[in-house]
């Protein structure tokens, strides 16, 4: 493994079927990237052509029809359901378009969700103040104990980041987490994303269709004709 | 936070889901722990009712017609310490009020004392009756004809005979006692009111007075046929040890001269029992036995003396008389018979001929002459002929015929002249001379000729025995039982020792199991609102489909997104489960109100306490919990090992690409024809192999091919889905063919609509089928009446034969009656139980019943659903199956044939199989069931031969059922004949009831059970239909978006409703066609032939009200998802 690399994809492909005759469309083929901890990514692209297939693939959520991915220098191809998904509670935070937030807890407790599925779980207390502390650091500390009905959809997106970050991992996947938002509201959100993955040395990899925001981040990854490019 | 915190938030959040999830399985739990509760409560009635019919009894001695002395239960209570029995006399008579204005066929008439009370009550109210001349009736007995201390009634009984009536000599036949009395008291069940020891639910009718009273009344002094004891512990032992020569009814007389010294034992019954002959001849092998008997005729050429009797002795008896012991074909006679024909003699001498003529018995009191030289249709008949050489004349004053040879014939001792013995045999006393009464003067009943005892046997030996005296000198009076005890017991004369309490625990134990039959018929139901609840279940999990993909992105095992579901559900399962605790009271007190009204007939009468013991509360409960559990499980594993993209991928919950089916979608085509080819042909196999069956078996191959031809057509159904679905044909796209289309989108959901509908029709359609009518075909000889118009019962024994014209006058039939009604006797055992559904408990001792067979062949009565055949194992109807019963088999094997209903549910066996029973004295048989009857009148019968039965039980005697036939031109005709019939047989108790009433009592209660599948099915139905809607509901309120936006583009909504229901009406009406099929198919082969009838009407209201229902969905889901406001319905998308 290299030095400093969280993320190496080398020479993957992926293809889907498709159509009545289950014929299979390749999406990207012998694709290699290497992202370094603490870095921001953007990967942009037209639709259909792999974005989130691609930050699925990172995120260990689906694999890839051939090539080697090593996540925190683990190479997932031989890693199980239940190590997957340890490896995703404990190194990486997802942001999706849509919050996802259970409606049936609280703010507070939303955020302290993923640290049930760690596989070393902070005790409720400790877990809870590292969850105010990063609430009150994105300016919500007053809506803790709010249900997430209460709140309106910015604060929901933030409160997702947040909770993406509550067991310190070390890659963020953000699949559009501005779709939903205005501009400006966008903009403030990429932001915050930024400031938390400085603070936290936390390798970003964020999908969009949005230049502007794309044009934010360290590196940029444009999908052309079944392949990626460094922008 | 922890799993079951975040599984708690998520109970009460969703709280609609968890409510109805909740309410779903309390309804489930409801019903099964309700029924168990309502097998409980049938279980403990009948426990309270057998509890309370025995009192403290433990041990009984039954003598049914035998009567040991009263002071037998002293011994008794001498021999066992702490122990309370007591001695009563029981018969059946007849009660009636002066003006007959109220009547009872049949009570039990109880000779009791004071003792008894404290063993018949079943608390600790023991009542004491003081007055000496007591007439107390139960209180059923009281409620049944209103019947109020004061009120004056007269019981009648028959005279119990020393000796069987149907034996001969038994002198005559009918005689009652009658008792007059105002009641004085009125006997509460719980204080012995309801004594008996048959194992029957209902009530019986009970007159007690006191035991002195009866025994003088029936001539029974000093005598009882109960022995009732508080104690199992030595009773047997302890009867075994008392008993004496008195108690086996036998009487002693000795004769001593010069040479001999013998005990001469007779009995009150005149014959000797063949088992006490033989207990006798074990102790002393120089015991003789003689055999007297009636002698028609003494004939020598054209001179006879009539009426004598003839003695059959052996060396023994010879020597007392001095005679040499004749020897075969040889006879000693009487000086009197040598003396002239002026004083009435035949001027005998040494060495001639004489001829004899004697009565021997063919059945009931029915006697043929033998010996008269006349066949049976008194034609001349050499071969009847009983020649016999005179060897010895024995002098008039012979000490040896001083002896006592003759017993206590009936009447003998009474009658002033021999023209007035009434001996029970058809005397023409005209032939009687006064030479003959001048003898009856002079010598009574001394023997006019003495024969060999084998020749003597061998012409007069009867059912009863074959010696009316034994001569014995090893044995007397003070060793009598020292010596006979070992050899000879109570119950080898056909006596019984019963032991209630457990009789009681064994019938309650067998008993029908109410519990298993309501969970049974409530099966549909309780499968409806479980499947109704994890269908809701199932779309809150599907409508959560993100937030579990959410989840399983953000770390989230397998295990730990199951644990936060199940967890959730588990909290709403656990609480309808214990809700379901207190729903099932109600069920249970809600069924116990319908089998006390509307479902009476399947009660058989009783009246039901509640009681809920905690073992069906734990099994209905734990039940209900763990399957819901395990298919709750289940459900959301499914869901659950979605990979997480997969997840939050669907749309709205379910995307089209989450196969929640599995890898079931991927099926190729040919297995689904092989599938669909194999679901009918097993369908088939199973229609095939039940035809012609019976029972479980139908019921197997009905369930079977049901279920296979429903697979099948679900199959179809799916495969042309699956076409549907592949079509794309733009020029064929309209509304309707759009709403096709999308019955084909989720194939699965539309696959599970179709198949409940189909599973509820073909269930209630199939079993409503079995409904029996007892309308059709009442008079067909192959109907359950078997073609008898009439089912008659006697209280009292009938002992001659109805259909002869003499008896009949003897009667008083009314002339124009006789010669057209005809009637087929039955003897019935005593104390015989009726095991059939009319009696819940399970019948210890079947009633039996004898028949001859020729009767029932003549007429070709009854249907047989099956029979044992030398040539057909498995034969159904035919003419000869009667003679079944009549064939010979080996030892201790009865051939008997019984109603299939009875036999299969009441005894719990089958064609083929063996009831053990216990003759009459006491030897082991095992009544082998040769034929089954298809639903008929004598349903919770055995039925063997008449010869049979005589065997086994002789001491039951006469008829008491019958099945008439009127032959009456009208009803005016027939009912007059009937009513003059009744009255004629008044004081035997005869009554009739119309066979078709009759069949109709018992087809109740098969019907009543249909009625109560019909009516929980139907709910379960209803539940289905409910389930139907929702997930109708569910399809179109997911599809709001794409509804939306056809509205958008012009089209109208009342169209989309349209649509919409077209699309599941398919559903549904093709579900509601695949039910009727498979129920034609599967069942109507089998059972057409039986009477059953397609339920039309009931078809027709099961159609519409899940057309209604199903179309009442759509319409308000339609609306739900197209009134909003069209543009957030857009936006769902």
């Amino acid at each position: 493994m290299d030095h400093g690399m969280i993320i190496q994809l080398d020479k993957i492909s992926k293809s889907y079927p498709e159509g009545i005759d289950n014929h299979r469309r390749e999406i990207f083929s012998d694709l290699t990237i290497h992202i370094e901890s603490g870095q921001s990514v953007s990967v942009v692209g037209p639709s259909g052509c792999g974005k989130s297939t691609l930050l699925n693939i990172i995120g260990t959520l689906d694999s890839p029809d051939s090539g080697d991915v090593e996540i925190c220098g683990t190479n997932i191809n031989n890693l199980n359901d239940k190590e997957l998904s340890i490896l995703r509670a404990d190194k990486i935070g997802f942001v999706f378009q849509s919050h996802h937030l259970l409606p049936q807890i609280s703010v507070i407790e939303n955020i302290m969700l993923p640290n049930l599925a760690s596989s070393s779980p902070r005790e409720h207390i400790g877990c809870r103040e590292s969850a105010i502390q990063l609430l009150e650091s994105v300016g919500m500390g007053e809506h803790a104990n709010k249900m997430p009905s209460e709140i309106s959809g910015g604060e929901m997106q933030r409160v997702a980041v947040v909770r993406s970050m509550i067991n310190s991992p070390k890659i963020i996947l953000a699949d559009e987490p501005t779709g939903a938002l205005d501009r400006t509201r966008g903009d403030a959100l990429i932001d915050l994303l930024l400031r938390l993955c400085h603070e936290m040395s936390t390798a970003l990899v964020l999908v969009t269709h949005d230049s502007k925001t794309a044009s934010r981040m360290e590196r940029k990854l444009a999908f052309e004709n079944n392949s990626i490019l460094e922008v | 936070m922890t799993i079951i915190r975040l599984a708690l938030k998520g109970f009460i959040h969703y709280w609609k889901i968890s409510i109805c999830l909740c309410l779903g399985i309390t309804l489930a739990s409801s019903i099964l722990t309700g029924s168990l509760f309502v097998g409980d409560s049938v279980d403990q009635t009948l426990k309270n009712s057998a509890y309370q019919r025995i009192g403290s009894i433990r041990a009984v001695l039954n003598g049914g017609d035998r009567f040991f002395t009263s002071g037998l239960v002293s011994k008794i209570n001498q021999s066992i310490p702490n122990n309370i029995s007591t001695a009563a006399l029981n018969v059946t008579g007849t009660l009636s009020t002066p003006d007959k204005s109220k009547r009872v066929n049949s009570v039990n008439v109880y000779g009791v004392d004071n003792q008894f009370w404290k063993l018949v009550s079943s608390s600790n109210n023991i009542i004491s009756i003081s007055d000496e001349s007591f007439f107390a009736i139960g209180s059923a007995l009281a409620e049944q004809k209103q019947l109020k201390v004061g009120d004056r009634v007269i019981i009648r009984a028959e005279m119990p005979g020393h000796v069987s009536r149907d034996a001969p000599l038994s002198g005559e036949s009918g005689k009652l006692a009658a008792i007059s009395s105002e009641i004085t008291h009125i006997i509460e069940d719980e204080s012995g009111g309801s004594f008996s020891l048959r194992a029957e639910q209902s009530s019986a009718l009970n007159v007690f007075i006191p035991l002195n009273t009866l025994q003088e009344k029936l001539d029974k002094e000093g005598r009882a046929n109960l022995i009732l004891s508080s104690t199992t512990d030595n009773f047997e032992k302890s009867i075994q040890q008392s008993w004496t020569h008195a108690d086996l009814e036998l009487d002693y007389n000795s004769f001593e001269d010069s040479e001999i010294n013998v005990t001469i034992f007779q009995s009150d019954r005149v014959f000797i029992s063949d088992k006490v002959e033989s207990a006798v001849m074990q102790v002393d092998g120089t015991a003789e036995p003689i055999l007297s008997y009636l002698v028609n005729e003494i004939r020598v050429n054209d001179k006879s003396v009539p009426y004598s009797v003839g003695t059959g002795i052996g060396p023994q008896s010879a020597k007392i008389l001095g005679i040499k012991v004749p020897s075969k074909n040889e006879v000693c006679v009487h000086h009197w018979l040598s003396d002239d024909t002026e004083n009435g003699g035949l001027d005998i001498v040494t060495g001639d001929t004489i001829n004899i003529s004697y009565y021997s018995v063919i059945n009931t009191r029915e006697f043929t002459t033998v010996g008269d030289e006349l066949d049976d249709n008194g034609l001349k008949d050499e071969s009847d002929k009983r020649e016999l050489k005179v060897t010895s004349i024995i002098p008039k004053d012979h000490p040896g015929l001083k002896m006592n040879w003759v017993p206590k014939f009936p009447g003998l001792e009474t009658a002033k002249t021999l023209r007035s013995w009434e001996s029970g045999l058809p005397l023409d006393t005209k032939k009687i001379r006064p030479e003959d009464e001048q003898y009856w003067d002079n010598y009574r009943a001394t023997p006019k000729i003495f024969i060999p005892i084998d020749f003597a046997r061998a012409s007069w030996g009867n059912r009863f025995g074959n010696a009316t005296s034994l001569l014995v000198s090893k044995v007397n009076i003070d060793n009598f039982h020292e010596l006979i005890s070992p050899h000879l017991k109570l119950t080898d004369l056909g006596m019984q020792i019963r032991y209630p309490k457990n009789e009681a625990e064994r019938s309650v134990s067998n008993a029908i199991d109410f519990g298993s039959l309501f969970a049974s018929l409530s099966g549909f139901l309780i499968l409806s609102s479980l499947l109704l609840s994890l269908m809701l279940c199932l779309f809150a999990v599907e409508s959560r489909t993100k937030q579990l993909g959410a989840l399983g992105a953000i770390g989230f095992t397998q295990k730990k997104l199951r644990q936060v579901l199940l967890f959730e559900f588990l909290v709403s399962i656990l609480l309808g489960s214990l809700l379901g605790s207190a729903g099932g009271y109600l069920y249970t007190k809600v069924t116990l109100i319908a089998l006390s009204g509307v479902w009476s007939d399947a009660a058989a009468g009783a009246q039901f306490v509640f009681e809920a013991k905690p073992d069906s509360l734990i099994y209905g409960t734990l039940g209900i919990f763990l399957f819901a559990l395990i298919v709750i499980r289940v459900s959301v594993n499914k869901i659950t090992s979605q990979a997480p993209r997969k997840l939050l991928a669907s749309s709205n919950g379910i995307g089209p690409n989450i196969n929640f089916n599995g890898k079931g979608k991927k099926k190729s085509r040919f297995i689904k024809n092989i599938f669909i080819i194999l679901s009918f042909t097993l369908g088939g196999c199973c229609v095939a192999l039940g035809y012609g069956s019976e029972g479980e078996k139908l019921a197997g191959t009905f369930f079977g091919a049901g279920f296979f031809f429903l697979c099948g057509f679900i199959q179809v159904f799916s495969y042309y889905l699956n076409v549907l679905s592949k079509s794309t044909d733009p020029q064929k796209s309209n509304l309707h063919t759009i709403a096709r289309r999308n019955s084909a989108r989720r194939s699965g959901r539309s696959l599970a609509v179709a198949a409940t509908v189909a599973s509820g029709v073909f269930l209630i359609i199939s079993v409503n089928a079995f409904r029996l009518s007892n309308s059709a075909n009442d008079n067909n000889n192959e109907s359950g009446t078997g073609g008898y118009e009439f089912f008659a019962k006697s209280t009292l024994p009938i002992y001659e034969d109805l259909n002869d014209e003499k008896e009949r006058d003897n009667f008083g039939f009314e002339e124009y009656t006789t010669g057209k009604i005809n009637f087929v006797p039955f003897r019935v055992i005593r104390d015989g139980e009726e095991a059939s559904c009319q009696n819940l408990n399970h019948a210890i001792k079947p009633r039996i019943l004898g028949v001859e067979p020729r009767f029932l062949i003549e007429d070709n009565a009854f249907r047989f659903s099956a029979a044992i055949t030398a040539d057909n194992a498995n034969g159904t109807q035919n003419k000869s199956n009667w003679s079944l019963i009549d064939e010979e088999s080996p030892q201790n094997i009865v051939p008997v044939i019984g109603d299939k209903a009875s036999v299969m549910w009441a005894m719990k066996k089958k064609l083929g199989d063996f009831v053990d029973y216990t003759a009459e004295n006491g030897q082991s048989l095992k009544l082998k069931v040769v034929g089954l009857l298809e639903n008929s009148t004598l349903q919770g019968n055995l039925i063997m031969s008449e010869s049979n039965f005589i065997k086994y039980f002789p001491g039951t005697s006469g008829y008491q059922m019958f099945l008439v036939n009127s032959a009456a031109l009208n009803r005016t005709e027939e009912s007059k004949m009937i009513g003059d019939v009744t009255r004629a047989l008044e004081q035997r108790g005869m009554e009739f009831i119309s066979s078709d009433k009759k069949l109709a009592e018992y087809t109740r209660v098969q019907n009543t059970y249909i009625s109560i599948f019909s009516v929980l099915g139907g709910l379960g139905l209803l539940l289905g239909t409910v389930g139907v809607g929702m997930l109708i509901a569910r399809s179109v309120i997911e599809r709001r978006s794409e509804l939306s936006i056809m509205t958008a583009l012009g089209f109208r909504r009342t169209n989309l409703t349209k649509m919409l229901i077209s699309e599941h009406l398919l559903l549904v009406g093709f579900g509601i066609l695949s039910g009727i099929m498979a129920s034609i198919i599967a069942i109507f082969p089998n059972i057409t032939d039986k009477g059953a009838q397609f339920p039309i009407d009931f078809l027709f209201v099961i159609v519409l009200l899940i057309s209604i229902g199903s179309i009442t969905f759509c319409i308000i889901s339609a609306r739900l998802s197209l009134n909003g406001n069209l543009i957030q319905g857009i936006r769902s998308e």
